[in-house]
């Protein structure tokens, strides 16, 4: 059975839904106004990066365990989504930094360790594209997404270990509710369209890992002629 | 209802306006998010059509072309 499709479907439903919601029904934010409807997907952008790239973190031990292709394909695909989401995340929390903070960027400990985790993760995808061997290439990239992920746990609870600016966690029991519903759904539409994005990734992942395992050798290059000489 | 103080707040007040951040942030956030799953889609569907054709071997060697 493949999931990707009937995920990306009710992921993109659901945040169309809770889209509309936020911007034109929801009411505005007490002291950020209407830029308080940012958060609409702002907020679900952050659950889904930190959630995909815990399933790659997974992945990398699963690769490691098992030295599968399938399970390889899976860090690859879970953390190029995750880093397309975090990047997502700070442009968006840069551009309601602005009205609300006065500035696009500060060194905040929240915004630090989330822009040191786009890196982390980019550099697992680059490395993934330098190592031409594939054994090789699974063991360095798992290694390297379980190192990388030592940075998820440290993003999340940077604004209760440190002063920061960022907002302190919240609930539904300290949002309002008319807020809390669109949130919600948003959430899980986030949720369901990462997962399903992902899917469909490591479907061509692995059949490129496949495809590269099943090409024959290539023969080795010839000696280098000797001109002679000395 | 006004909203409640914060200890060592150092204003107060509503912020008007900034819609034209809220749109920049749903339009590029869509946009990337749509092209994405484009993308991924279109790979996963030759992924998908390369499992299903059959793989050149001794009883289906490869089509040479005749032109």
């Amino acid at each position: 059975m493949k999931w990707e499709l009937p995920l990306i479907g009710l992921g993109a439903i659901l945040l169309t839904i809770a889209h509309v919601w936020g911007l034109f029904i929801a009411p505005p934010e007490a002291m950020m106004g209407d830029v308080g409807r940012i958060l609409y997907i702002h907020v679900p952008t952050a659950w889904a990066a930190l959630v995909i790239l815990t399933v790659s973190f997974i992945a990398a031990i699963g690769a490691l365990w098992t030295s599968s292709y399938g399970w390889d394909a899976a860090v690859e695909a879970f953390a190029e989504v995750g880093v397309i989401l975090t990047a997502l995340l700070l442009f968006q929390g840069s551009m309601w930094a602005k009205p609300t903070w006065g500035v696009f960027w500060t060194w905040d400990p929240r915004l630090t360790t989330s822009a040191v985790l786009v890196v982390l993760f980019l550099g697992v995808l680059v490395l993934r594209r330098i190592v031409d061997n594939p054994e090789k290439r699974l063991t360095v990239s798992a290694v390297a997404t379980i190192i990388a992920y030592v940075d998820v746990p440290i993003v999340y609870f940077a604004i209760k270990w440190w002063r920061t600016l960022h907002q302190p966690f919240s609930s539904p029991d300290t949002v309002d509710s008319a807020m809390v519903s669109p949130l919600r759904v948003a959430a899980f539409g986030m949720l369901f369209l990462a997962i399903g994005i992902a899917m469909a990734r490591w479907r061509s992942i692995r059949a490129r890992l496949h495809t590269e395992a099943d090409a024959p050798e290539l023969p080795d290059l010839p000696a280098p002629l000797d001109l002679g000489g000395t | 209802m006004e909203p409640a103080a914060v200890d060592g707040a150092v204003g107060a007040g509503l912020i008007l306006g900034g819609w034209g951040y809220v749109w920049v942030v749903y339009g590029v956030s869509w946009t990337v998010l749509v092209l994405y799953t484009a993308l991924a889609l279109v790979l996963r569907g030759r992924a998908l059509a390369a499992e299903s054709s059959p793989s050149p071997s001794a009883e289906n060697p490869p089509q040479e072309s005749t032109s």
